[in-house]
This record gives structure tokens, sequence and C-alpha cells, in this order.
């Protein structure tokens, strides 16, 4: 069920990134896509490796957030947000799967 | 004098024998996480228990049967060099398959060591591997090693004064190989489940969309998180070069020649590092070896195969030690396929030139442009390959591919991955680079001080009409001249020569631009080395007119179709 939740979310987030950056939506949908493919077949790889994809995308819209906040101080470039850091919220499913697996 | 005793380690690839290397010598050999990182023999010297030693790195190969180059130089080393010792490099957790090399290597009567390496992954994947009954077995010293992390490199140098020759006599080496496994190898369940991942990264549906959500990532690290570096540099090379000042003759060769044209080089390292920071994070995780699998299916309908996977891959880096990993590939055919084409792989030295274009004309889709760029080599390589297997080198090309374990990559190692490669970009920018800052000043300086009647205007001038379809400047026709010794010359060429890249040309003519530096000839060092390899000025020409015509072709249509949309 947790699948489809976060395939719902990252669906609804490829939406609204898609007006800024298609490539960013495509990440995010693919995500979604994986979420979702999990959920149908059932299978623990496939909540894994989508939590992984998020929670990368997540750390690099937060590194670009970054580097965006710097340009802006000292090189007065302007500052966006990036819908990509929402991934963090996989960390606790992450965590979890991580030790579904380590019991046997 | 004593002579130095002669080691040759020998392998299946990916077994980490280079790492190995690295921990017997202390040296920083470059290593990676798919099979043929080592296509030639490599070799570190040590000096072990007062005896010099000289150990010689063999590409892995997984018989002693020559099909492949790889295969050819390990065989004859071994056969006519007739070293002191073998040190064969055997991965713990694929012991069977190690075993069937070690058995042929065994009737060549040469002293042997083995050193049963990657004993913690096998653990980790539930494979308990019995050394001590292997040695029993084959009679030879077996010492459990974990090259990466140097545990066991004690033993094992104290092991190679005592080799022996295998006791075992080899009939059926396959049998004989599952044999021994049966007996050694004990069997439970895995406490990690990283293989799982597997049946999602080469799934039919989602591996493409995965590899190219993996790939967007790459380009937005390699450009936005590294801007502020870039950006810090770039403020630093402009102070020098106004507090320098060009007041004297020395003064403007320093300010307006060396530093300008290095500058406007240098200024890119950050995004060059950071780009193979993550190359070395795929390659060293064990995705990229994936990578290559979900690809090997489009690519083998263009008359491809696996093994031509990971040079193209490696052709991001750099296409010289992408074109000589082709070696790998036993299919002379695909091999010469794989060499012609590589040059179409975008190497970071054409990083720089999408950068500032793309910073330039498109700064709200920079990382799209340059990931576009990327996409347009892969996919006229792909179309290339297809017309040459087709048209010039008929014949089959079968699919052999081996997925290395999946590890999570220690800093260490992307580090020093990292560093081995941007020491490379950072001495052609303190040799090649400054010596064509110098030759470019020269040109742009005299006969006038005046640019457009300086030889580099000369120069421009003549050869522009060739290009007038594109509208480009004399300028940018100089720059891809230069650029012909290394692509990093292109935009040293444009820093010193033009002033606001901005009013010179359209965003169309600018991608047009980017495209015809992607594709035109390969610099002078990846020349040299498919005269090498191919063996022939023919191929070599071939390279030069054809990569000529592609980007001359596609870059016109390109600047045409985008002014159309109104670029």
């Amino acid at each position: 069920m947790l699948n489809l939740v976060f395939a719902l979310l990252f669906a609804s987030l490829a939406l609204i990134e898609a007006k800024n950056s298609l490539l960013n939506a495509f990440v995010l949908f693919t995500i979604a896509t994986t979420y979702f493919r999990g959920w149908r077949k059932k299978s623990k790889a496939y909540t894994a490796t989508a939590s992984i994809l998020a929670l990368c995308f997540a750390s690099l819209s937060m590194l670009i957030m970054l580097a965006y906040a710097v340009n802006a101080a000292f090189f007065g470039e302007a500052f966006k947000f990036e819908t990509g850091i929402v991934g963090f919220v996989t960390i606790p499913l992450l965590l979890k799967l991580k030790k579904s697996y380590q019991t046997p | 004098m004593q002579k130095a005793m002669r080691v040759a380690m020998v392998g299946n690839p990916n077994v980490g024998k280079t790492a190995l290397l690295n921990a017997l010598t202390g040296g920083s050999f470059e290593i990676g996480n798919f099979p043929g990182t080592t296509v030639e023999k490599k070799e570190g010297r040590a000096r072990i228990k007062g005896v010099e030693i000289n150990f010689v790195d063999l590409p892995g190969i997984y018989s002693l049967e020559a099909y492949s180059l790889d295969e050819k130089i390990a065989r004859d080393y071994l056969v006519n060099e007739r070293p002191d010792v073998v040190l064969n490099v055997i991965d713990a957790s694929n012991l069977e398959r190690n075993l069937y090399l070690t058995l042929q290597v065994c009737k060549l009567n040469i002293p042997m060591v083995i050193a049963l390496n990657m004993v913690d992954e096998a653990r980790k994947r539930g494979i308990d591997v019995n050394s001590r009954k292997l040695q029993e077995i084959i009679d030879v010293p077996v010492i459990e090693t974990v090259a990466v992390e140097k545990k066991g490199i004690e033993k094992l140098k104290a092991a190679l004064f005592n080799p022996s020759i295998c006791g075992v006599e080899v009939k059926n080496r396959q049998k004989l190989a599952e044999q021994i496994v049966e007996q050694v190898v004990r069997k439970r369940e895995p406490s990690i489940c990283l293989d799982a991942l597997d049946d999602v990264f080469t799934d039919p549906l989602l591996g493409i969309p995965i590899f190219f959500s993996v790939m967007w990532m790459l380009f937005r690290f390699t450009y936005d998180v590294a801007s502020p570096l870039v950006n810090t540099i770039d403020l630093a090379f402009n102070i020098t070069i106004d507090t320098i000042g060009s007041q004297s003759i020395i003064a403007s060769l320093l300010s307006h020649g060396v530093i300008k044209g290095v500058g406007s080089v240098l200024v890119f390292v950050p995004n060059i590092a950071f780009l193979f920071i993550a190359l070395a994070f795929m390659e060293l995780s064990g995705y990229m070896a994936r990578a290559a699998f979900i690809m090997d299916r489009t690519m083998s309908r263009f008359g491809l195969n696996g093994r031509a996977v990971i040079p193209l891959i490696m052709g991001f880096g750099c296409n010289v030690p992408a074109i000589m990993a082709t070696r790998a590939i036993d299919d002379w055919k695909v091999r010469l396929t794989t060499v012609l084409i590589n040059p179409f792989m975008s190497c970071s030295a054409r990083l720089p030139i999408y950068i500032l274009f793309a910073g330039t004309f498109f700064p709200s889709m920079a990382s799209a442009a340059i990931m576009s760029l990327y996409l347009l080599g892969v996919v006229l390589a792909l179309i290339s390959a297809s017309l040459l297997r087709r048209f010039v080198f008929r014949g089959e090309a079968e699919f052999i591919m081996e997925m290395p374990p999946y590890r999570i990559p220690k800093l260490s190692a992307i580090a020093r991955l990292t560093w081995s490669r941007v020491k490379h970009f950072l001495e052609k920018a303190g040799t090649v680079i400054l010596v064509m800052s110098m030759v470019i000043w020269f040109l742009t300086s005299y006969p006038s001080s005046n640019i457009e009647s300086s030889y580099a205007g000369i120069l421009g001038r003549a050869i522009q009409p060739l290009f007038a379809p594109m509208h480009w400047s004399w300028e940018l026709v100089v720059a891809l001249i230069m650029g012909f010794v290394a692509k990093e010359v292109v935009v040293e060429t444009i820093g010193i020569t033009v002033g606001n890249l901005a009013n010179l040309i359209t965003p169309s003519q600018a991608f047009g631009f980017m495209v015809f530096s992607l594709l035109y000839m390969p610099c002078l060092a990846t020349l040299a080395v498919i005269r090498s390899e191919t063996g022939s000025w023919k191929w070599t020409t071939l390279a030069i007119a054809y990569s000529f015509m592609v980007a001359y072709t596609i870059s016109l249509m390109f600047t045409e179709l985008l002014s159309l949309w109104g670029w």
C-alpha cells in the first residue's frame, strides 16, 4: 500500500515539476512508475530501488539548492527551489526495508 | 647485482588484480568495477624482505586460449617470458569460473601462489570458501585477501617466497573445478540484498528510464552543483588578469596569453572533476555494467556486442583509453567498428565548450542542452556502427556480458579514481594548453596588434568561407582549427580572441557550433591511438574524413532547423 501512496506522491510532483523542467519531471515520474510496479508485483526490490532513486535525487536537489544559495549570495544569481528535495520523505521507508532485509 | 624476481598476476576480469598490485607496491593504478579495466600489462616494483620484485599485472582473462588481444597479451607473457612466480588472483564469490583458469595455468608448471581475493564480499553474499582445504587440494599456497582494504597483504608477500607448482593432475578442467568447489565452498543465506536490485535495473520496462534518470542526475551534478566553484575560479582569474594588465609585451603575454588562455580551460576543472566523481561512483558501484547491459539490447541491433559497450561508456571520460579498451573485443570487425565510432562519444575535454556555450546561450536549460549533445553523440555513434557493420564490416555479433557485484563505493576509491583522471586534465593544462595559449597569443598579437589583421585573423578569414553556411565568425573557425591539437584549446582560443560571445552568434548558430565541436575530427592523441590500434592509416583517414563530414552535415542541419524555430 505504501508503494501506491509514494507512486501517487511522486506522480503528482512530476506533474507540478513539468511546468519548470521536463527532465526533472521525467525523473520524478520514473520514481513513481517504479513504486507503482513494486505495488503491482509486490516486490521489495522495486520499492528499494525507487526509494534509493528518490533519495539520490533529493540529495542532488539539496546540493543544487546549496549551489544556488552560494551563487545568489556572492554572484547575484537567482535562487530556485528544487521539487526533488521532497524525496527525503522516503528515508523511513528505506530504513524499514534495510531492517527487513537484515532480519532473516 | 641480484636479478629482480618477476611475479605475473593472472586472473579473470574484475577480480581485483590492479587493487592487489596497488596494495603490494603502494602504487596508484586505476581500478574499476567492471570487466576490462586493464587491457595491457602494467608493471609495479616493490622491495620485499630485501628482494626486488617486479609485479606484472596482466589483463583479466577467462582462459589461455587467445581469442582477444588481451588474452593474447596474457598468454604470450606466461608462455614466452616464463615469470618466476604466478600470482593467481581469484574472486572468492565466483570460485568455479576462476578455477577454470587456475587449472589451465597449472599446466604451465610455473610456481604459483593463489590470492583468494574479496573474501569479505563473498561472505556477505553467503559464500564461505575453505582456503586451507583448497590449498591441500591444489597444493599451492592460498592466501585470503581483501585488496582494497589491504587485508592479508603481509601474508601474501611472505607466501611469494614459497610458491609451489600445482600438485593436481588436470584432465577435465571443468569437471575438476566443479569437484573442488563442492569440497571447499559452503553456501548460506546472504546478508545483503543489493543483488535483488538487478531485477529493477535490468527491467525491460524501467531499465532505460532509470538509466536516463541517472544520466540526467549526473549532468545536473556536473553543471549545477559545480557552478559556485566555477564562478569563484573565474572571478579569481579575472582579478589576476586585471591586476597584471597589458602595459608591456611580457605583461600582455602573461595576462592575455597564458592566464587568459589556460584560465579559460582551468575554470572548468570543477565541472570535469564533478563529472568524474559521478562516473567513478557509477563505475565502482557496479551500476555502469548494468547500464551497459540495458543498452546492449539496443546496441546489438546496431551490430555491436556487450563487450563494445564498456569502451563506448569509457569514451565519456577520454577517447584514448576508451579506444585501447576495445582490445577486450575478440571479434576484429566489431573492434574496428567500436574504435571508429568512439570519437563520437563526448569526452570530458569537450565539456568546457558545451558549458561555455550552454551557459551563454541557453542559461535556463543548460543541463538539458549539454545532455542532448551527449545523447546526440551516442545516437550518431550507433547509426555509424550500423552503417559500418552493414556495408563495411559485415558479420554477426554475439553477446557476452559479465555482471560485476554491487558495491557501496569507498570515498577513498572514488577520490583516487577521480584524481587520477583530473590529474591527466591538469597535466594537459600545464603542457599542451600552456604552449597553445602562447601560440594563440602570438598568432593573435602579430604582425598587428589589431586581432583582425593578425595571423589568426588572416587564417580564420581564409578558412571561414567553408563555414559560411553556419554563419560562424572567423574567431570560431580559428578555435576549431586549434582544437585539433586538444579539444580544450577551442575554449582557450575563444577566451583569447572573443570578447562577448553572445554578440557574435545567435543561439541556433551556437548550438550548431556545439554539435560541430562534438563530432568533428578526433583530437591528435585520439588519432594517434586509432592509428596504433587499427595499425592502418586507411582507417585513421576514414575516421577524420567521416567525422568531419558527419559534423558538417549535422551541425548545418541543427543550425537551420533551430533558426527556423526562431532561435
